[in-house]
Parts: C-alpha cells; sequence; structure tokens
C-alpha cells in the first residue's frame, strides 16, 4: 500500500505542466499584481493636495465656506489666490491648477480633461452636495439639531481620505483573495486528472488497475487524500507567498481563513471528480471544462475586475451563493474587516454542502464496478 | 480436464448493437486457447466480459470454476491481462510501471522486487529498466505491455493481440516467451486475427465472427473440417487443352487451372496427392520446374463457412 500511493504521488506530480500552471503561474500572477498594485497604492498614499482656484468671494452661507478650509487642513485641495476668472482658466489651460471651483446654486466644478485628481475632487463635491441637501432637509424638520455638533460631525472629510486609501487598499486585496480561490480552484482539475487512472474507460492503464484484486473505493479514497495533501500544499505556498514576501494581510484569524480554505479545496476536488464521472467524451473535453469552470468562478469573484464581484453579488445572488470562489473571498474579506465569523461560518457550510452533494454524486457512479461499455 | 475459462451463452450489446451473440467457449487448465477472429468480431469485448469490467445482457461466466464479479478477488489475484492497448503510466519509468502494478497484487516488497526484476528480464528490458514509456519504440512499448500484465505469475494469463505493431524477431520472442509461462504453468488465451500466429502458438483454437463462435478444435481437427483440401502449384510453361483435360480426369484431383504458365491443381481429401500428381507429369510427358504444394488452411475454413476472407497479412 505504501509503494502503491507513493507511486500515486510520483504519476500526479510527474505531470510538469499541471505543476507549472497550478503552482507557479499563480505565483508568477501573485508578483506580477503585486508590481502593478503597489504602484497604484503607492501613489495613493503620497496624495499630494489638488491645487483648485475659487474665483469668487464666498459669502457666509455657501457651502464652500464651510467647507474648503478643512479639506485645506486635510490637504486634500490647495486653494490658491485666484479670484478672477479669466486668469484662473488660463492657470486651468497651463496645467497649473486641477479644476476651477464655483458655487451658484450648486456646486460647479470645472476641469480641463478626465484625470485621477478631477475624479477624486468629484466624488468628494458630489458627497458634500448629497450631505448638504440631506442635512437642509434634516434641519427643516429638526431645527434644534443646528446648534449641536452635528453639523461638524457631518463634514469631517477624515471619511473621505480613508476612503480613498480604504478603496485602494479593498482593490488589491481582492486581486490576491480571488488568486487564492483560483489556486484552490484547481482542485477541480487535480480531481479530474487522478480519476484519469482509475476508471477503466478512460485509460488503457485505468482498466488495468480495475482488474487488480483491489476495492475501487479503496482506491479512489487513497486518491482523494493524494490529491488533497497535493493541492493543500500548493495552496499553503501560494499564501505564504502572498502573505509574506508580498505583504498581503489576511487578517488575524488564520484559523477561519485556513478553515474557509479547506473547505473550498474539499469542494473544488469534489468538483472534480463530480465532472470526471459524469462527463462523458475525450479527455480534452473534461480538462477544458475543469478550466473553463476554474477561470468562470474565480473571473466572477473579481480576478479580472474587482467591481464584478459586487455585481454578481448584486444581480446574480444565486451564482454567488454556488460559487465556491465567490464565497471563499467572501470570507478572506470578511475576515480582512474582522466582521462577523458567522458569515464565515454560513459560507463554510453552503461550500461544504455543495462538496458534499457533489462528492456523494461521484461515489455512486464510481462504485458501480462494472461498465456499459468501455 | 478442468476449465480455468467457461463462458455459456454470452450475449452483450451495444445500445442496439450485438457484439457478442450467444458466445460460448471455453479454456482448458493447461492449455492455449487461441480465440481467433477477424476486427471487430467480439474478441476483446469478450475478454473485457470475462474480466467483469463489462456488463452484459444474458449468460453466465466461470472463473476458476467459480462466477466472475466485479468482487471475485481472488480470481483476479490469479489473472493476468496483456490488453490490446497498451496500458501504462507515462510518469513512471519502465521498472517503476511494472512495479506499480504488481503492486495492486503483491504486497510484500522483496517479493515484488524479484517478480519486476523476473519480468523485466522475461520481455528483455533489462537495458531501458529507467526510460520514460513515451521514449520507448512501439515493439519495446509492447515488451513493456506484456510485463505490466505478467509479472505477479499468474495462473491465467490472457492476450489480446499483443504482437500488433511488433517486428518479426520480437514478435517470435513473444511467441517463445508465451510458450515458456505455458510451460511453467500458465494456463493462457491467446487473442489474434493473425491465423498463422495461433496455428503456431496454441493448442486448441476458437474462431469466432460476428459474436458468435462459428468452429473448434485443435488445428488438425479444424482442418479436416474443411472441405478443401491441398493445392499443388507447378510451373510448367505452357500446357495444351487436351494435356488440361486429362490432368482434371484424375481421380484425386477436383480443379486444375493454369495461371501464366503455372499449373494449379486442387485436390480431393486424402494423401499422396503430391507424388500421384508427379507420377502423372512423368506419364503425359509433362515437363516442370519449381514446384510446391500448399495445405489447406484456417483461412480456407473460414472462407467456407462465413464466405469471406479472415485477414491475415501481417502488416
Ligand atoms: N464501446 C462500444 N460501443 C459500441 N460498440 C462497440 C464498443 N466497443 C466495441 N464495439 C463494437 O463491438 C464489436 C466488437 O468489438 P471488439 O473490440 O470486441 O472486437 P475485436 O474482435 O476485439 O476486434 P479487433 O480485432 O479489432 O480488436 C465491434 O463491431 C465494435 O465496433
Ligand atoms: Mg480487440
Amino acid at each position: 500500500m505504501r509503494n502503491y500511493i507513493y507511486y500515486r504521488f510520483k504519476t500526479l506530480l510527474g505531470d510538469k505542466m499541471m505543476l507549472f500552471w497550478t503552482l507557479l503561474f499563480p505565483v508568477a500572477l501573485a508578483l506580477f499584481f503585486s508590481f502593478t498594485l503597489v504602484k497604484v497604492y503607492s501613489t495613493a498614499t503620497a496624495f499630494e493636495a489638488i491645487e483648485v482656484a475659487v474665483p469668487q468671494t464666498l459669502d457666509n452661507q455657501s457651502i464652500l465656506k464651510a467647507v474648503l478650509p478643512v479639506l485645506e487642513e486635510e490637504d486634500l485641495i490647495l486653494v490658491n489666490s485666484t479670484k478672477d476668472l479669466e486668469s484662473a482658466k488660463t492657470q486651468l489651460q497651463d496645467g497649473e491648477i486641477s479644476a476651477i471651483i464655483q458655487e451658484t446654486d450648486g456646486i460647479v466644478m470645472t476641469v480641463k480633461s478626465s484625470t485621477s485628481d478631477s475624479t477624486i475632487l468629484k466624488m468628494i463635491f458630489d458627497q458634500i452636495t448629497q450631505k448638504t441637501s440631506m442635512l437642509e432637509r434634516i434641519f427643516s424638520q429638526k431645527p434644534e439639531l443646528a446648534a449641536t455638533d452635528f453639523i461638524n460631525e457631518a463634514y469631517t472629510v477624515e471619511t473621505y481620505t480613508t476612503q480613498i486609501k480604504d478603496d485602494n487598499m479593498s482593490f488589491s486585496v481582492i486581486y490576491f483573495y480571488s488568486l487564492m480561490a483560483m489556486e484552490i480552484l484547481y482542485g477541480i482539475q487535480w480531481g479530474v486528472k487522478s480519476t484519469y487512472y482509475l476508471q477503466a474507460q478512460r485509460s488503457p492503464a485505468a482498466l488495468r488497475t480495475n482488474i487488480a484484486p483491489m476495492s475501487r473505493l479503496k482506491l479512489v479514497l487513497i486518491d482523494i487524500g493524494v490529491v488533497f495533501v497535493i493541492t493543500a500544499v500548493e495552496v499553503l505556498l501560494l499564501y505564504l507567498f502572498i502573505r509574506y514576501p508580498l505583504n498581503i494581510s489576511f487578517g488575524n484569524q488564520v484559523f477561519w481563513v485556513i478553515a474557509a480554505s479547506l473547505a473550498a479545496l474539499f469542494t473544488a476536488i469534489a468538483l472534480g471528480y463530480f465532472i470526471s464521472v459524469y462527463l462523458k467524451g475525450e479527455e480534452r473535453h473534461k480538462e477544458g471544462l475543469a478550466t473553463a469552470i476554474t477561470l468562470t468562478f474565480s473571473f466572477s469573484c473579481g480576478m479580472q475586475y474587482p467591481g464584478l464581484k459586487y455585481l454578481v453579488g448584486r444581480y446574480l445572488p444565486w451564482f454567488a451563493t454556488i460559487n465556491p470562489a465567490y464565497l471563499l473571498t467572501d470570507s478572506y474579506y470578511t475576515l480582512y474587516y474582522g466582521k462577523a465569523i458567522s458569515i464565515v461560518e454560513k459560507n463554510i457550510m453552503i461550500t461544504l454542502a455543495i462538496g458534499v452533494i457533489a462528492a456523494i454524486l461521484a461515489a455512486i457512479r464510481l462504485r458501480g464496478d462494472q461498465y456499459d461499455s468501455l | 480436464m478442468n476449465s480455468i475459462i467457461e463462458v455459456n451463452d454470452l450475449v452483450k450489446r451495444y445500445g442496439d448493437f450485438t457484439a457478442l451473440n450467444h458466445l460460448n467457449l471455453e479454456v482448458q487448465q493447461g492449455e492455449i486457447l487461441g480465440l481467433l477472429g477477424p476486427n471487430g468480431s467480439g474478441k476483446t469485448t469478450a475478454i473485457n466480459c470475462i474480466l467483469a469490467l463489462l456488463r452484459y445482457d444474458h449468460g453466465s461466466i466461470k472463473v476458476f470454476d467459480q462466477a466472475m464479479t466485479p468482487a471475485s478477488k481472488d480470481a483476479k489475484r490469479r489473472i493476468g491481462y496483456v490488453m490490446q492497448s497498451v496500458g501504462v503510466i507515462d510518469e513512471l519509468n519502465v521498472r517503476e510501471n511494472i512495479d506499480y502494478f504488481c503492486s495492486l497484487y503483491v504486497s510484500d516488497a522483496k517479493k515484488r522486487k524479484q517478480m519486476v526484476s523476473e519480468a523485466i528480464e522475461f520481455v528483455g528490458l533489462q537495458d531501458f529498466q529507467k526510460r520514460m514509456p513515451k521514449k520507448l519504440s512501439g515493439g519495446l512499448l509492447r515488451r513493456l505491455n506484456i510485463a505490466c500484465g505478467i509479472a505477479h505469475k499468474p495462473e491465467l494469463i490472457i492476450l489480446d493481440e499483443p504482437t500488433v505493431a511488433v517486428d518479426p524477431q520480437s514478435r517470435n520472442n513473444i511467441l517463445e516467451g508465451i510458450k515458456e509461462l505455458n510451460r511453467l504453468g500458465a494456463t493462457v488465451l491467446y487473442t489474434s486475427h493473425y491465423m498463422e500466429e495461433v496455428e503456431q502458438l496454441c493448442d486448441r483454437i476458437t474462431i469466432i465472427d460476428g459474436g458468435k463462435k462459428i468452429a473448434e478444435g485443435t488445428k488438425s481437427e479444424l482442418i479436416a473440417q474443411t472441405n478443401s483440401s491441398e493445392k499443388i502449384y507447378a510451373e510448367v510453361g505452357d500446357l495444351s487443352e487436351a494435356q488440361l483435360e486429362t490432368l482434371r480426369k484424375l481421380p484425386f484431383v477436383a480443379e486444375a487451372v493454369l495461371n501464366h504458365g503455372e499449373l494449379c491443381v486442387s485436390c480431393g481429401k486424402g494423401d499422396n496427392n503430391l507424388s500421384a500428381l508427379l507420377a502423372a507429369f512423368e506419364k503425359h510427358k509433362i515437363d516442370f520446374g519449381h514446384i510446391r504444394n500448399q495445405l489447406p488452411t484456417l483461412n480456407d475454413l473460414f472462407l467456407e463457412i462465413t464466405g469471406k476472407e479472415l485477414r491475415d497479412t501481417h502488416a
């Protein structure tokens, strides 16, 4: 038996292409992400105040009069001394300032072209406008609030700054989390590969194995164990790489990170077995389907475009619930923000349920010892 | 005599297609039984049923006197199978492949090591032990395929066209090897569509076509079943129609035709046809050059029963 297990490891690990795609490729991708994303992230932290012109005299009732000093204090913007609209326009044209801010009925922002600075300014002033109209409505109903600190708190600009940083942070972690999810979903591929030498109709070598005096169930269980060990080591290596050299945080609750990862890994392998048992036809079709599922699942949890994670969660909730990669990144996310463990528990339960169903269905087929055709 | 394999009234359908049509087959202890049939006659299907890999629609199969099922571990332990398609693991080298499959039968590591070495020697792969299967030539790969099937020293060896794509010299080695295994006590079921191979190797032959047994017996028993018998070919140059007619009138001659200066005389049943013909040549003053005779073959029998040729050309 020891001999058999040894050869199973040797056989599965002997596929160099498979090792490349399931280990080196994700590591390279992680490295690539970190190069590009860290650059984005560092420009966001070394944030320089955006220079603007406010070519008008503000009266005491105006919103800008209230918020500009705060924004300046936070180093978000720098208002220059220009009071004349024409020279402000020239400055804008020459690129000396990023925008002209004016207040008539509402706040009007003029920019030369859409840049990251103008996006940030737009975000800031949009929110100020929204909050102002909200406050106006509140005060018209509850004037007594106007005297309190309420207004100061409402305009605290800190929220903007942290939001900017946070957004970048979550942008980058989601790439790495979905990379982990992809790595774990490679378990599907490994599952498909493992049964190649177990199902008599898939390869002559499997046929030979099937006429030996060994119970198929035993052989399958051994293989699940072998595949689990191989994939778990791969996942651990990628995790350590992302966690330490690349320094991406997974929050403080390592136990739950591991639990969520292992649950997803189990389900991925079970799905691999399920596919290989139920999908008839050529090997490359099985491999193709396994790859397609891996990519679709990890794509929709935000690998290519983080916004997709939210869109899927919002518009295709059922797909999100059956996508182990989505559930996993959601768990990682929850742990990263230190939110309720109950969400993670629920995700793990759903993931395991999918895995158990796939495993049972696969076992029903695999257990049948005879074939109708070979 | 003891039957090692007993197949009774076996019917196997693939959907609408009937691959085995009430097949009966018996392999007796200690013999080499040849299962001869053209492509698609159901040889591989029959074997896969015997090995309990395929579900079948009707009939019964006994191996070592026990009904054969997927759970027949004891019977499985005593069977070795050399498949038609090469069944080896690409990621393992020659020695590891043999050891891997042997380990499914034999758990004692020391014993297994010995068996693996013997199997390697048996097929003559000593110089290629570390080679990966992908780097072996077709013939060497076939030999590895054989070693994987017999390393555990089975009492019953089933070989399904093991010599396809093997050069004549290796083919002879393989056939000699199978005879040797048989001498050492193994019972052999040997499948082929090569008539000569089966004639050369097997004690008894079962001929199947369309999933049915059409003839059975030792080679001479089978030949005796044919209506045709010996054909004699002689280079005679030119013969007159009258001379031909005289030859045709001879009692042992069934037919005589002249084809490009070669006379072909089909003889009736009986011995001494050649000397009788030579005497007739002498008497009628017919000069002849090269002369050869051909005894009836299994192909003639097959042709008579099925109306088609048993394809028998070694590629
Ligand atoms: N899985 C299958 N599905 C449908 N038909 C099949 C299947 N396997 C074999 N057959 C058909 O059953 C018949 C018997 O096939 P089998 O492989 O047993 O023949 P064979 O005697 O071994 O031929 P060969 O000498 O070419 O190996 C053939 O006509 C083949 O087309
Ligand atoms: Mg065949």
